[in-house]
């Protein structure tokens, strides 16, 4: 497994436990109406669970296991692929503090379009890499 | 195919057609027997498709088809996994039963405290789940070759 989808699946295995620790405690919060206020973090819950926990790992997997390129670098630029991995990330801590902590909703704007431009630019990697092993030009 | 990865992808695919068959009757609140109920599945009815269906799918899918911890044990600690399959479906179950009725006003001791269960049930079914993969998300290296 190549050190980006290392790097990237064990994010997302990090990214899940956030999720679901999140999630439990929202759950009680329904159960026993500690505090209102609390519901604040069902965006925070919904934003790591499906860009952090499921997209990092369809990301790292993605990379490590689709068909290689036959000139290098064999995965795409590494440089390239790491910028795309924290733009993704700066993109969902904006968000997720826009959220949280600001009233203004610029903050979360900027985030999506980071969000956007990192998966943008990782998927356009895995657009080419998508195809068949033997074909030198799909 | 590892016996604990078919479970988990079994069980995922009975989700999702439950999941569908929810949808349904969501649709449907009025004509429904159970109407009261039927209106506060929503919650249900994304956890039963994102944790019961899709997450069950990875776990399963990533228990499979990730790198060997180890000669002797290739997929990591087995009983760990097991674990994970009881606690994520017995904590989902527990929602999708009380959830509804305490969304419905149904109020109780034992919702309260099913839900409660279900929740921590579910957090450490990821919690476990990633204990028992962080060590198989590795490199190809000489170390690693000589342990697998």
């Amino acid at each position: 497994m190549p050190e980006l989808s290392v790097k990237v699946i064990r994010l997302s295995l990090i990214y899940l436990v956030l999720g679901f620790t999140l999630g439990a405690f929202l759950l009680v919060n329904k159960a026993t109406n500690i505090d209102p206020q609390i519901w604040r973090l069902l965006p925070v819950h919904i934003e790591i669970i499906v860009f952090g926990w499921v997209m990092h790992l369809v990301m790292g997997v993605a990379y490590w296991s689709f068909p290689r390129f036959f000139e290098m670098p064999k995965r795409g630029n590494a440089l390239f692929n790491w910028s795309m991995i924290i733009l993704l990330n700066v993109g969902i801590w904006m968000t997720i503090f826009g959220d949280l902590a600001f009233s203004s909703n610029m903050l979360p704007f900027i985030g999506r379009i980071l969000e956007a431009i990192g998966f943008v630019g990782f998927f356009v990697l895995i657009w080419q890499r998508t195809r068949s092993p033997q074909a030198r030009h799909d | 195919m590892p016996k604990l990865s078919r479970w988990f992808i079994k069980t995922g695919i009975i989700y999702l057609v439950f999941a569908l068959f929810m949808g349904i009757g969501m649709e449907f609140p009025n004509i429904s027997l159970l109407s009261t109920y039927m209106v506060n599945l929503f919650p249900s009815f994304y956890h039963a498709l994102a944790v019961g269906w899709i997450t069950q799918l990875i776990f399963g899918v990533a228990y499979w088809m990730f790198p060997r911890y180890s000669k002797e044990e290739p997929r990591g600690k087995e009983s760990l996994g097991w674990l994970v399959y009881i606690f994520i479906n017995a904590g989902l179950i527990m929602r999708v039963i009380f959830e509804p009725i305490n969304g419905s006003g149904h109020r109780s001791m034992l919702v309260m405290t099913a839900l409660v269960i279900s929740a921590i049930l579910q957090w450490l079914a990821g919690l476990l789940f990633a204990v028992n993969t962080w060590s198989r998300v590795k490199g190809r290296n000489k170390k690693n070759r000589k342990r697998a």
